[in-house]
């Protein structure tokens, strides 16, 4: 990483490094592996020079900063880029060029003298680079590198490496050639017999793992011990002494050494540490200011220019120094960032890119597709109904959920209400199919259709038998007669409904199962008596049946199906399921009620967002602001024609991760109530 | 929020190294975009990313759909595959992090496992302990996928309900994979709860199903 003692590669050469080989060509190693894996594109990286390798106080090229800096286009960096930068104005750097550049920066780090540019070795056909205090290895690869014409350079950074490991390949020729063919080999590279040359007999690079200490190649680390035969005879046979040297070599071997002078003097600053990826994802439409201390380390001292930042909807806002605005393109993105220090203007900009994960809108992605209004079993989409009886109104409201419209499925809810008015008994039922059930949308419809015709025929049977139950309950507060009433009436509305789902199932070509009708079942009778609304409920499965006392104060009337995990419940249509008496009575509630402001029926696509725990249907805080939301949304109390299409608009509610159906019954007393929706007043609607 | 937990265990053994390991990277980073195009998976899917070899690491503890990060996946040179020790740790996490229903709190949806192994388990022993641990953590779905030739989709029968197999551990074969993976996700969001197994959505051709 970067640290304030990062220093450009060639000034890291003369200083720490000595201009020592051995040393310099392990840290260059690992930025080898790095660019040719870079390589691995196709192309070259165009902007290799000692400003761009920094080099940190551990010794490691930071290639972070290599990547960041310009890559992919040709800079013409003085000694160091290519010949071909200077041809042709917009050249797209090939794997060559960086090979030339490669070459140059480690001429330059190992020679301390600075390379002559391309463009002026170009214009002398014969120029080339002195090599003086270079090992014969190293001269000869980075001779080969340096070639003026590209096809003579090695291909590809492993053959330069090849070059320069293994020096047989090098050596051998070198030996007994004459003076002539040696300096057209090296072109003029001079190595002063002062500089005794090693034979490297070992690579210059890594070859395995943990053997780099080992490396010894530089002439300037060369033991002062006696130099093997073959070496010495080498180096004597290598060098060419001063006195023959042609009119152009003499030319640059005089020209004084240029020790620790880089074409730019001035050190580049530490390069900040910039993060690779936000740290958050955004989200489509959700605000988020992201300070960008937290990307970019010393991103007050850099100038940072954010080039795309305002197309994503994340303008930077230089007041707060963040990034402030609400993301308007779903997908994966990189901000791109160009950074330049005040003090290294004129030097190529720091290119970098931050990965940025942008969730889409979950609302934007839903669809709304109509379910097929061909198939046999086609339901609207929507249902709502209001209806009055001389002692309350009944609204009731059903809607298909989102999950369902997505995909252009059906409403699997279902609702159904009654009055009878021999018994004046306010009869109520409600249903969910379950979404994976393929038919559950005609299961929830049979079940409160043939649960209230029961119900309703039962009334006509059974009417003195409850009558004496209600008499028992009001006036004894004893409910075991209308518990053993409603096992009857409403456990056998159960029975009756699950009955004729089971027919359905048989009636169908090829026959089907009961488990493809699914569906829960909620029903709830009520009947004004002068001692208050007496209720009687039962439901098998989840949703929830409750009462609202006009001071606020809820009432279960209830105990849902509930497993352990989400959406484990069980069904009208499961087996043994109306198989125990005690479980029937145990789903039987019973309530007395002078002052009831609403009894309610919902589905669990309600309950689950409002209710969201079993206990919280009794829970007078929760009902509270059920209360008001629904009050605020349906407008109860004016002589309002539309509260049943209220209350269906108000079923749309958005609340993350609940889109099932969604069904509410109400039933509201007249009196005591502040109800009064007139236009109701006369009407006597029935639907069953 | 009712979630729907969705445990990944993949395999990293050292036979992964390479192309399968890239492929099963790029199999994860479309799934978790394909994942994201889907609004009700935005809203309920959490995913827990776990990969074992020699030790079972948690790279990413369950995170919502929109918080999911794709951390970097390093393969080790060589060694065995605890495949045992990682169905061990899974079922740990469930216990720790899935919510159950009480009265008072409202349970997540049941969680999905999908275990990806190219080979067999090296701890056969804890391997065939796990068996009814797995059972008894009460997952919606366990998904096996036996990855490439030298995998044992006999072995993943055991503690799979469902086993799909692929012949080669190509990135077309994982892409295949993980976006069935994706619809069966997808599908889980709808499905859960009414039958004790979810269906899983027919696979496309590249993923064969074992059972």
């Amino acid at each position: 990483m970067n640290t304030p003692n990062n220093q450009p590669f060639d000034v890291w050469a003369d200083t720490v490094a000595q201009n020592d080989a051995k040393k310099i060509l392990e840290v260059m190693d690992p930025l080898l592996d790095w660019l040719a894996e870079f390589h691995n594109q196709g192309k070259g990286h165009g902007n290799i020079q000692p400003e761009t390798l920094l080099v940190s106080s551990h010794n490691h090229i930071d290639q972070v900063y290599l990547a960041a800096a310009t890559a992919g286009i040709m800079v013409k960096s003085s000694g160091y880029a290519p010949p071909e930068a200077y041809e042709a104005p917009s050249l797209a750097p090939s794997i060559r060029c960086d090979v030339y550049s490669i070459a140059a920066v480690l001429y330059r780090a190992i020679s301390a003298q600075s390379p002559v540019p391309a463009n002026v070795r170009k214009v002398r056909k014969s120029y080339t680079l002195p090599m003086d205090n270079v090992s014969v290895t190293i001269a000869d690869g980075l001779s080969k590198a340096l070639d003026l014409q590209p096809d003579a350079r090695p291909a590809n950074l492993k053959a330069l490496r090849d070059l320069l490991q293994h020096p047989e390949t090098a050596v051998p020729r070198s030996l007994g050639v004459t003076r002539e063919k040696l300096e057209h080999k090296y072109k003029g590279c001079i190595i002063p017999a002062s500089h005794p040359v090693a034979i490297n007999a070992k690579p210059a690079f890594r070859s395995k793992p943990g053997t780099s200490k080992e490396i010894a190649d530089s002439s300037l680390t060369t033991p002062s011990g006696p130099t093997p035969t073959t070496a010495k005879q080498l180096t004597e046979k290598a060098v060419l002494p001063a006195t023959t040297q042609s009119p152009t070599t003499q030319t640059i071997a005089q020209q004084p050494r240029e020790k620790a002078v880089s074409p730019v003097a001035v050190p580049l600053p530490t390069a900040p540490t910039i993060a690779k990826r936000l740290p958050i994802n955004l989200t489509v439409g959700r605000q988020v200011e992201i300070p960008i201390g937290k990307l970019i380390s010393d991103s007050g001292v850099w100038q940072i220019r954010f080039l795309n930042a305002d197309a994503l909807g994340l303008p930077f806002d230089d007041l707060r120094k963040a990034l402030v605005g609400t993301p308007t393109v779903s997908g994966e993105h990189h901000l791109n960032i160009e950074l330049t220090h005040p003090e290294a203007q004129g030097r190529p900009p720091l290119n970098q890119s931050i990965a940025v994960t942008i969730n889409p809108d979950p609302d934007s992605l839903w669809k709304n597709l109509p379910s097929d209004e061909k198939d046999p079993y086609f339901k609207p989409d929507t249902d709502h109904l209001e209806t009055a009886t001389p002692y309350a109104w009944i609204f009731a409201a059903s809607q298909r959920g989102r999950s369902h419209a997505h995909e252009g499925l059906f409403r699997d809810d279902d609702f159904r209400l009654r009055f009878d008015k021999s018994s004046e008994w306010h009869l109520l039922a409600a249903a969910d199919g379950a979404g994976s059930a393929k038919y559950s949308r005609r299961g929830s419809q049979i079940a409160c259709e043939h649960a209230l015709e029961f119900m309703a025929q039962w009334l006509v049977e059974q009417q003195t038998i409850l009558d004496a139950a209600v008499q028992a309950f009001v006036g004894k507060s004893e409910d075991h007669l209308l518990r053993s009433a409603s096992y009857s009436w409403l456990g056998g509305a159960a029975f009756e409904a699950r009955k004729a789902i089971q027919l359905e199932a048989e009636k169908r070509d090829p026959p089907a199962a009961l488990r493809d009708y699914h569906t829960t079942l909620l029903l709830a009778v009520t009947k004004l008596t002068p001692a208050g609304w007496v209720i009687a409920s039962f439901s098998i499965g989840d949703g929830g049946i409750a009462l609202r006392h006009v001071n606020g104060e809820p009432k279960s009337l209830c105990t849902p199906d509930s497993g352990e995990y989400g959406g484990q419940t069980v069904f009208l249509t499961a087996s043994n399921v109306l198989s125990n008496a005690d479980h029937i009575m145990q789903r039987i509630h019973t309530a007395i009620e002078p002052n009831l402001s609403a009894l309610a029926l919902m589905t669990d696509g309600v309950t689950d967002p409002k209710f969201p725990t079993e206990v919280s249907l009794g829970d007078a805080a929760v009902w509270k602001v059920f209360w008001d939301e629904l009050n605020s949304a349906v407008n109860f109390k004016s002589d309002n024609k539309d509260i049943s299409a209220q209350l269906l608009k108000w079923l749309s509610f958005r609340s993350p991760g609940n889109h099932d159906d969604r069904t509410i019954v109400l039933l509201m007393p007249k009196t005591g109530s502040e109800n009064a929706p007139s236009h109701l007043e006369n009407a006597h609607a029935a639907k069953g | 929020m009712r979630r729907l937990p969705v445990y990944l265990l993949l395999d990293t053994s050292g036979s992964m190294k390479g192309e399968p390991i890239e492929a099963v990277k790029v199999g994860l980073a479309s799934l978790i975009s394909s994942l994201r195009t889907d609004p009700h998976a935005l809203d309920t899917v959490h995913i827990c990313l776990m990969t074992f070899d020699r030790e079972v690491k948690e790279l990413v503890p369950l995170k919502s759909l929109d918080e999911f990060i794709l951390p970097e996946i390093v393969p080790p040179e060589a060694g065995p595959t605890f495949t045992g020790m990682a169905l061990r740790e899974v079922c740990a996490a469930v216990r720790r992090d899935v919510i159950k229903s009480t009265p008072e709190r409202r349970g997540d949806w049941r969680p999905l496992l999908f275990l990806m192994t190219d080979g067999g388990a090296s701890d056969v022993q804890l391997f065939n302990e796990m068996i009814p641990e797995v059972q008894r953590t009460g997952f919606g779905a366990v998904v096996g996928c036996a990855a490439g030739p030298k995998s044992k989709p006999e072995e993943l029968k055991k503690v799979c309900g469902h086993v799909v197999a692929l012949d080669t551990m190509d990135g077309h074969s994982f892409q295949s994979f993980f976006k069935w993976v994706s619809s069966a996700v997808s599908g889980g969001n709808v499905s859960m709860g009414a039958v004790p197994e979810m269906t899983l959505p027919p696979p496309p051709p590249e993923v064969n199903v074992v059972c």
